[in-house]
């Protein structure tokens, strides 16, 4: 199954935005393409615009693409469990499939590439999974074998599902 | 007479939000449930509740074949009379106009990820619905007897709503926090 989930992760240069601390843990969020506009949703409090945002496509490889946020947005859909903020996503290099959820990062920490995996180093390797229940999907953040971050994005279309209950669960 | 694929198929056969369109006993026990929580001051949204099968055959086979099933080998909805397999000038099959034709049936309908062919939705017995309350929530159950909830969250997620659904044959899917169906699926 082809999945094009996002990942995304605020590397934040010195001459962009607000600088997070080093010492910061990973904020992580969705962001989903609906036609020519990319709503990226962040749990409060929001992040400065163009902070720029490393992206990871969950599609097999997974791969890496970078945006920056643009502005806060009020006409991103509320398809988001849990409820977030919206903002405005502009694309710097890379791309997102129409209509596929995603996920975002906050972290000093950059991701990098393993083996077709994204790595994120946050006190040991955090990887990315995304899975399909019934009318929606669930993207994922581990730790080995422990769920560090759920979120849901709801589809509103029945779907072929395929998820464990570890990675579906509330 | 058969109707060639495209996405003029798109706008047949739209998902209900209307209460109106489930089966059997399933809507009776929605609306009550609903008019119990509208009762309480809770806000119910509603996205979806009876989805066509002919829209699920539909979004189903067009994701197949613009992923490369053959047209040909696609079975046959009654009522639904469209031709999978598109013609060329000379009248033979055209392949690569049958898989255009259903990209772009799946672009318009949106799809990302596999449709599935049948769902408690196509059968009228799921509901998909946001709910939200502040506070607590005091809520006739269907004996009539009032609950208080005051755990959290105050949504579609609570345990103690869950429970109360359940009592009035409104089963929550744990997987989806919108959906609701006659057991749990």
């Amino acid at each position: 199954m082809r999945l094009w989930l996002m990942v995304g992760m605020l590397s934040v240069p010195a001459a962009v935005g607000h600088a997070v601390s080093a010492k910061a843990d990973p904020i992580l969020g969705v962001a989903v393409k609906h036609g020519s506009r990319i709503c990226l949703y962040l749990p409060a409090p929001a992040p400065p615009q163009r902070t720029k945002v490393t992206l990871v496509t969950m599609d097999t490889p997974q791969t890496l693409a970078y945006a920056e946020i643009s502005r806060k947005a009020t006409d991103c859909p509320d398809t988001i469990t849990p409820h977030m903020v919206g903002f405005a996503l502009k694309f710097l290099s890379g791309e997102l499939a129409d209509n596929a959820a995603a996920v975002t990062i906050i972290s000093p920490a950059q991701a990098k590439i393993d083996d077709g995996h994204a790595v994120l180093p946050w006190n040991g390797a955090v990887t990315f999974r995304s899975c399909i229940s019934a009318d929606g999907v669930h993207l994922s953040a581990w730790r080995g074998s422990k769920r560090l971050w759920h979120a849901y994005d709801y589809i509103g279309q029945d779907l072929e599902a395929d998820c464990t209950d570890a990675e579906s669960k509330p | 007479m058969s109707k060639p694929a495209g996405k003029d198929w798109v706008g047949r056969f739209p998902t209900s939000k209307s209460v109106s369109d489930l089966k059997g006993s399933f809507q009776g026990s929605v609306k009550k449930f609903i008019a119990a929580l509208t009762k309480a001051g809770a806000t119910v949204a509603i996205s979806a509740t009876y989805r066509p099968p002919e829209r699920a055959y539909l979004m189903h086979w067009s994701y197949k074949i613009a992923k490369g099933q053959d047209p040909a080998k696609v079975p046959s909805m009654s009522g639904v009379d469209i031709d999978w397999v598109l013609k060329d000038k000379a009248g033979k099959p055209d392949a690569a106009a049958s898989k255009k034709a259903a990209q772009e049936m799946v672009a318009a309908y949106g799809i990302a990820y596999a449709p599935a062919l049948k769902s408690r939705h196509t059968e009228g017995s799921a509901i998909d619905m946001t709910i939200a309350w502040s506070g607590t929530l005091t809520i006739d159950g269907p004996d009539g007897k009032p609950v208080s909830i005051t755990s959290s969250p105050r949504d579609g997620g609570n345990k103690d709503l869950q429970d109360l659904g359940a009592r009035y044959g409104v089963v929550k899917l744990k997987s989806d926090p919108p959906h609701w169906s006659t057991d749990g699926h």
